[in-house]
């Protein structure tokens, strides 16, 4: 079975950059461009991951990893900060939200990838 | 024009025939703007529509044949070639199409790195893209010269370096700035020895824009912004002192003695600070000094960087300032120098305090106990 993957971007270049490196990597990929999109998909299913930039409009930073792990679906997903913003602070802060990895912009494409994948089958290694 | 051959055919009144005119041509004129302006509407939903229609094409291209690779030894020469024959056609299909390409080459480029960013790299030179941005430098528009710019620079063509330099003559000063900030990016060796014969003032976003440039350049040489403290122009003055302040360039602090007396109050409010955040100590009795001589915003500044060198060698001027002052500014000022110093300072000048010095200890205690 596919891994379902949620990606929460406002650019909507990076998320179809992501979209189609992901999917064909064998991800399942649903997109959301802002805070309430993502929780609204959030709420309705499971994700496997949750790959999110933490700038994006309407709920964004902590609040929006906070609310997403308040979803009945996802409290226990992985989230993947990805975003422009590196201050020491907010990745300390951002880490001890509970999130799984900090990426940061510029990014590569294949770090990504490979960190998921990692991550997939640690998961698979664990259970 | 039958309605105008009635009119002027009549035997009206000049006034009627005149406003009979008037209101036709205005009649006409608004036909033609209204025409104007719906076929202005439908050219730009046209240009959007082609403009969608490019940016999907391209990037299912990209998507599916480039973002896919590893690295660039993943890609067989035929793939490759294949893969540049289909964006050669896309960019060939017309004007949109090919800025759209070059548009979306460039935010990939930013926004990756890596493998795929080199990837990215190779394909805008090979579909021989960075001739059409060389082209913008040539263009009697500002707009578009500062369009290429930044192309250039993102897409670190180094070999544009020379049509670069012809810019930082411009008369534009958008233009040079630009030209300053693709030098620093392309990392040209003598980009701030450039940048500092710049005559005109820099305003702050332009000032912004040059330090985003140099922060984010990895492997940028940085000289000892001293020599921008000597400059005729204001602007590379203050922009001197930041960047001597953000990377703590000590060996600047005697030249940042020197120019102390500027005319300029702001300038001195610059250095004042700059002094206090390298924690300059041998600057402190020049400090106190100035004290006098400042206007109160930099007297307040002095007390604050005081409090931020805090070798304890100030202590009794902070104190007497504390106590003396009537500006609330000086008075919040000296009180946040107070208690920058070790807490035995603060708790001395608490216990001196009076019952007339009621602002003086509420300071105190907001900047030592802030929570209460």
């Amino acid at each position: 079975m596919k891994n379902k993957v949620l990606i929460v971007d406002h650019e909507l270049l990076i998320n179809k950059l992501l979209e189609s490196r992901l999917t064909k990597e064998g991800f399942k990929v649903d997109k959301a461009l802002d805070g309430i999109s993502a929780l609204r998909k959030a709420q309705l299913k499971k994700y496997d991951i949750i790959l999110a930039d933490i700038m994006v409009p309407n709920i964004a930073g902590l609040e929006l990893i906070a609310e997403l792990k308040k979803t009945r679906h996802n409290s226990e997903t992985p989230i993947f900060v990805l975003t422009a913003l590196a201050s020491d602070e907010l990745v300390v802060d951002v880490l001890e939200a509970g999130v799984k990895d900090y990426i940061v912009k510029p990014f590569s494409l294949n770090v990504v990838v490979a960190k998921l994948k990692q991550f997939i089958l640690s998961d698979l290694t664990a259970a | 024009m039958n309605q105008l051959n009635a009119v002027v055919n009549h035997n009206y009144p000049e006034i009627i025939r005149f406003a009979a005119f008037v209101a036709i041509i205005s009649a006409i004129l608004t036909f033609c703007t209204i025409a104007v302006i719906f076929v202005n509407r439908v050219i730009k939903k046209r240009r959007q529509k082609i403009q969608k229609m490019a940016d999907e094409a391209i990037l299912e291209t990209l998507g599916e044949r480039i973002f896919i690779y590893d690295s660039v030894s993943d890609i067989s020469e035929k793939e490759l070639s294949k893969t540049l024959s289909i964006l050669d056609v896309l960019k060939n299909k017309n004007k949109i199409f090919r800025k759209s390409m070059i548009r979306l080459l460039v935010y990939f480029q930013t926004n990756l790195t890596g493998s795929v960013g080199r990837i990215v790299n190779a394909t805008y030179s090979r579909l021989k893209l960075r001739q059409f941005s060389l082209k913008k430098l040539q263009s009697p528009l500002w707009f578009l010269k500062t369009q290429g710019l930044t192309e250039v620079q993102r897409m670190k063509d180094v070999m544009s370096l020379l049509e670069v330099y012809k810019l930082v003559n411009d008369k534009n000063q958008d233009v040079r700035v630009a030209s300053y900030i693709a030098l620093v990016r392309l990392r040209a060796r003598d980009c701030f020895e450039v940048m500092s014969k710049e005559r005109e003032e820099l305003s702050e976003w332009q000032q912004m824009m040059l330090v985003e440039g140099i922060f984010n350049t990895i492997g940028l040489t940085i000289p000892s912004f001293k020599t921008f403290l000597r400059s005729e122009n204001r602007s590379l003055v203050l922009l001197g002192i930041k960047l001597i302040v953000d990377y703590r360039q000590l060996d600047a602090i005697q030249e940042l003695l020197a120019v102390i007396n500027a005319q300029d109050d702001f300038i001195r409010l610059r250095i004042i600070e700059a002094l206090g955040a390298l924690n300059a100590e041998e600057a402190e009795s020049s400090l106190r000094n100035r004290y006098q001589l400042e206007p109160v915003k930099n007297k307040a500044a002095i007390l604050i960087s005081l409090g931020l060198i805090a070798s304890g060698n100030s202590v009794d001027f902070i104190r007497q300032k504390f106590m003396e002052a009537e500006d609330f500014l000086i008075i919040k000022s000296a009180a946040a120098a107070i208690t920058s110093h070790p807490p035995v300072v603060a708790y001395e000048v608490k216990n001196e305090l009076q019952e007339e010095h009621a602002v003086q200890k509420g300071l105190i205690n907001h900047f030592t106990e802030a929570l209460n």
